[in-house]
Formats: C-alpha cells, sequence, structure tokens
C-alpha cells in the first residue's frame, strides 16, 4: 500500500514537471517575457541559499563618507548603469531586454539585502542571468566593490545634481558626445535644434 | 531638443528646426535641470530651449529628464 502511494505521487510530480515543462517551451524563449512566479521564486530561493554564510554576515568594513559614496557613483555610473540605470531602476535599452530583467534596486529586494550578499552578488556575478562575476573568487577586502555596495544602498536618496552628474560619467559612443555637445551648445542659445536625434537603438 | 511652444501642468510642446512640433508629457517625478541646478516644470517658459530625454509609452511621449536653457533669440526678419 505505501510502495503504490510513493509511486502514485512520483506520477503526479513527473506528470505536473512534464506538463511545466511543456508550456515553458510553448512560452519560447524570448527575453521579452517576465520569469513565470514559479521560475522568480525559485531563482530567488536559489540566489539567497547560494549565498555562503561567511558573506552573507559580512558589514561593509568602510564608512559611508560622502567620499566613499561619490567614488561608488562615479564606478557605478561607468560600468553597471549601462544595465542597471543611473538611478538603479534598470530601466536601459540592455536592462529592459534582459532574462531575467535587472531588479530596481531601489527597492527591498536589494536594500533588504546584508552588505555581504550585496559584495558576493557584485563579486561573483548570478549565474543564468546577464550579471557577470567581477571580482575574483575568495576576496572580501576589494575596496571598490564596497564602496560600490554603499552607492547602491544610497540609490533610494539620489538627488538630480548627482543623476546630472553620472549621465557625464556614463561611456559614450562618439555619436552621443557629438549629440551631448550639441545638446550643451543648443542650450547656451548657440546654434539651432536639430530636427531629429541621431541616437542609435542599439 | 527644441523651442517650448507650450507649456501645462503636465506636458511641453516643444518645437524643433523645422518647425515640427512634438507633446511630451513630463510626470511629476521627472528631473528637470537649469544649468548645474534642480528645476522643475513651472520654471519652463515658452520661448525657452531644452533637451528632453524621452522614452515612448505607447503612443505617447514621457519625458525622463529635461534641462532647460534660456529663452530662444528672435527670428531674425532679414
Amino acid at each position: 500500500m505505501r510502495k503504490r502511494n510513493v509511486v502514485a505521487i512520483s506520477i503526479v510530480i513527473l506528470l505536473a514537471l512534464v506538463i511545466y515543462g511543456w508550456s515553458l517551451i510553448r512560452r519560447g524563449f524570448s527575453a521579452h517575457d517576465e520569469p513565470s512566479a514559479v521560475e522568480a521564486f525559485a531563482a530567488r530561493t536559489a540566489r539567497s541559499l547560494a549565498v555562503p554564510a561567511s558573506y552573507e554576515r559580512l558589514k561593509n568594513p568602510l564608512p559611508p563618507t560622502p567620499e566613499n559614496i561619490r567614488e561608488g557613483l562615479e564606478h557605478f555610473a561607468d560600468h553597471c548603469a549601462v544595465c542597471h540605470a543611473n538611478d538603479g531602476s534598470g530601466d536601459t535599452p540592455f536592462g529592459r531586454g534582459m532574462y531575467p530583467k535587472p531588479p530596481d534596486m531601489r527597492q527591498a529586494t536589494t536594500q533588504g539585502k546584508t552588505d555581504g550578499e550585496i559584495y558576493y552578488t557584485i563579486e561573483h556575478g548570478i549565474r543564468l542571468s546577464g550579471m557577470p562575476a567581477f571580482g575574483e573568487k575568495g576576496r572580501t577586502d576589494d575596496e571598490s566593490t564596497w564602496k560600490l555596495v554603499h552607492f547602491i544602498r544610497h540609490l533610494p536618496k539620489l538627488t538630480p545634481e548627482e543623476l546630472q552628474q553620472m549621465e557625464r560619467l556614463n561611456p559614450k559612443s562618439r555619436a552621443e558626445l557629438e549629440e551631448e555637445l550639441e545638446a550643451e551648445r543648443f542650450l547656451r542659445g548657440e546654434g539651432s535644434a536639430p530636427s531629429k536625434s541621431t541616437k542609435h537603438k542599439h | 531638443m527644441g523651442t517650448v511652444t507650450k507649456v501645462t501642468d503636465k506636458s511641453i510642446t516643444i518645437e524643433d528646426k523645422d518647425k515640427k512640433a512634438t507633446e511630451v508629457s513630463v510626470p511629476a517625478d521627472t528631473t528637470c535641470m537649469k544649468g548645474d541646478g534642480t528645476a522643475a516644470l513651472k520654471d519652463v517658459k515658452v520661448g525657452d530651449r531644452v533637451v528632453v530625454s524621452a522614452k515612448k509609452s505607447g503612443d505617447k511621449l514621457v519625458a525622463t529628464m529635461v534641462k532647460i536653457g534660456g529663452a530662444a533669440a528672435p527670428a531674425h526678419k532679414h
């Protein structure tokens, strides 16, 4: 009787997995979609469990001085904003096109993490997502990463002046630099407005 | 980028050099800058030069940043 129950439960689980797998394949593999609730839950749980306890307990060894936050801001604008956006919302052409999309880092899903969890994510990346590993295995003293952690904590309080400063620091193509110069000249009252933007979509 | 031809409490209309007008909605949380300082939509006046970063939302354009310059010089008649 007990053996029969085990077999029946196994068949039900197997059938559920086959149906779920089939529905995943039927949905296709476009990166436009949002992960299903099941995928998001499984990924978040696995990710949370995957952070070693030794990292989870780490506290930022650097003080949150304006200087450290500024250095984090400069680093973020240069390396991270292309996917995460200057304000941490993830609302960029790269971010919108990823699967899964980068999280809005101003929200509790990121802000609720410990310093060590954020540090670990930056240093080790997230497998099967667009987040690369930027650090070295086992290293916990990378000051530039700890400054980034301070800046990520600062994201919900970002000021318009800081956003403008970051715009100046974002990597730009030659065409974008020319467009920016043209915009500055136009705002100063020199020249006239072009009829359309020259910005590329990709 | 262009010259402002109309301002409401939720949008601005900009005219480019080809006289093509484009309306952009400006939500309350949109960052507005004048020089290096913060500004607001109420600081935008008809005739000002502006540079607007915007994204499409359906068939509308929604501003994410508005940079305000000075008033455009009146066009020369000759």
